[in-house]
C-alpha cells in the first residue's frame, strides 16, 4: 500500500470517529474494510485514490449529520418516559428563572465588554452608551441559551439525545435578534414589544420545532405556541398589575411563555400517544 | 404494495441499492461496484452514503443481515445484506411509479408530434 493510501486510510478513521457511537460500533470495523478493499483496488493510482477519497469527504459532513438525526430520533422515540407531575411545574420553573439569570449574568458580561470598547461606541456615526447598545444582543441569547440549558436538564431525565435543544433554542434567539437588530427601548412600546417577543418566541420556536419533529411530526403548531407565549410575556412589563422591582419584573416576563409552552408540552406528549401508552 | 407507498420517491442511491440487492445478498463493497456499473458510472457512493443508507433500510426492514462466507482479502469482518419482502415491496412499487412517469411522458410526447 503506497504512503498516500496508508495516509488517507489514517484521515479516514478520524472521520469515522465522527460517527454516533452506535453507528460506529455497528458500521465502523465494516466501512474500514469497504475502504480498504477500494483503496486496495486503486492501487498505487493516486488519481483513483484521490477521486475514492474526494467522494468520502464530499459526503461527510451530510452523513454524519444525517447518522446523528436518525440515532437521535430513535432514541427519543424508545426512551422518552412519561413526565411525572413535577416535569410541568419544572418547565415552567426553567423559563421563569431564566431571566433573573440571564441579568445576573449580564453585568460580568458587560463589565468585560466595556472595559474593551469604552463607556460609549460610535457606530455609524452615531453614540451610543455601550451598556444599552450591547443589552438586546447579550441578554436575550443568554437568557435563551439558560433556558435551553434549564430545560435540557429536565428534558434528559426523559429522553437521551437532547443537548440539542440548548443549541436550538439559543440559535433561535441569535437568528430573532439578528434579523431585527433590536433597539435597546423595545420594550417601552406596546406593539412593538409584542411584536419583538412574538418575533423572538417564532425564531426560538422555529428552531425547536426542527429539533422536535424528527420525534413529533405533527407539530408545526409548536412555533404558535411559543410565539404566543412570548408575545404574551410583555403583559409583564406593560401590564397595570407590573411589579416595580426588575426582578418582579424579570419573572413577570418570563412567566407567560413557561406556562404556554408546559400546556404545549403535555398536548404534544398527549397526541403522540405516549402519555396513554406508558400509563398501562 | 399499498405498505410501500409513503416512502416513495426513493432517493436514487437508495434505488440503486435495493435494485443491486435483487439478484441476491451482497456485501458493501459488491454493492457499491453494482451500483455503479447498474448507472454506467453515474452514480458512485462513498462509504458513508452507503453504510448510512443501509442503516436506514435495516431499520425499516427492507434489508437484513446475513454472513458472508466469501473471503474479503483482508482480516477484518465483512457481512452481507439480503432484500426482504418488504424491500422488494417498496423497490418494485419505486420501478411502477417510474414507469407510469414514462409512460405518460411518452403519450404527452407522442400526441405533441401528431
Amino acid at each position: 500500500m503506497s504512503n498516500l493510501a496508508r495516509l488517507m486510510m489514517s484521515v479516514y478513521r478520524w472521520l469515522l470517529a465522527c460517527y454516533p457511537a452506535e453507528f460506529r460500533d455497528e458500521f465502523g470495523a465494516e466501512m474500514l474494510t469497504v475502504f480498504t478493499e477500494a483503496a486496495h483496488e486503486a492501487g498505487n493510482n493516486p488519481g483513483r485514490l484521490l477521486a475514492l477519497f474526494g467522494r468520502e469527504l464530499r459526503d461527510w459532513p451530510g452523513v454524519v449529520w444525517r447518522a446523528h438525526l436518525w440515532e437521535g430520533s430513535k432514541m427519543m422515540d424508545v426512551n422518552f418516559k412519561k413526565p411525572e407531575w413535577f416535569f410541568y411545574p419544572g418547565w415552567v420553573g426553567s423559563s421563569l428563572l431564566s431571566f433573573p439569570l440571564a441579568w445576573l449574568a449580564y453585568f460580568p458580561i458587560i463589565a468585560v465588554i466595556t472595559h474593551w470598547v469604552g463607556d460609549t461606541i460610535e457606530v455609524n456615526g452615531q453614540q451610543h452608551i455601550t451598556e444599552d447598545y450591547f443589552f438586546s444582543y447579550i441578554f436575550f441569547p443568554t437568557a435563551f441559551f439558560l433556558a435551553g440549558l434549564l430545560q435540557y436538564l429536565l428534558l434528559r431525565r426523559y429522553a437521551q439525545k437532547m443537548g440539542w435543544w440548548i443549541l436550538a433554542t439559543a440559535s433561535g434567539s441569535l437568528l430573532a435578534v439578528a434579523a431585527t437588530r433590536l433597539p435597546p427601548n423595545i420594550l417601552h412600546s406596546a406593539t412593538g414589544g409584542t411584536l419583538i417577543f412574538a418575533l423572538l418566541g417564532g425564531a426560538m420556536g422555529l428552531c425547536q420545532w426542527l429539533f422536535l419533529r424528527r420525534f413529533f411530526p405533527k407539530s408545526g403548531w409548536w412555533i404558535f405556541a411559543s410565539m404566543l407565549g412570548w408575545g404574551l410575556s410583555i403583559l409583564g412589563i406593560l401590564s397595570p398589575l407590573k411589579s416595580d422591582s426588575v426582578w418582579g419584573q424579570l419573572l413577570a416576563v418570563s412567566l407567560p411563555p413557561g406556562i404556554v409552552t408546559a400546556v404545549a408540552w403535555w398536548y404534544l406528549l398527549k397526541s403522540a400517544g405516549l402519555l396513554e401508552n406508558q400509563e398501562t | 404494495m399499498a405498505d410501500a407507498f409513503p416512502f416513495l420517491p426513493l432517493r436514487e442511491p437508495t434505488f440503486f441499492i435495493l435494485l443491486s440487492l435483487s439478484s441476491g445478498a451482497k456485501h458493501g463493497y459488491a454493492i457499491m461496484k453494482e451500483v455503479e456499473a447498474l448507472s454506467e458510472g453515474r452514480v458512485k457512493l462513498s462509504t458513508g452514503t452507503l453504510y448510512g443508507a443501509i442503516k436506514r433500510l435495516l431499520d425499516r426492514d427492507w434489508i437484513r443481515r446475513v454472513d458472508d462466507p466469501l473471503p474479503n482479502g483482508t482480516e477484518r469482518e465483512r457481512k452481507a445484506y439480503k432484500l426482504t419482502e418488504l424491500g422488494r415491496q417498496v423497490m418494485n412499487a419505486e420501478i411502477a411509479r417510474l414507469q407510469e412517469l414514462v409512460n405518460v411522458a411518452q403519450t404527452q410526447i407522442a400526441e405533441d408530434a401528431l
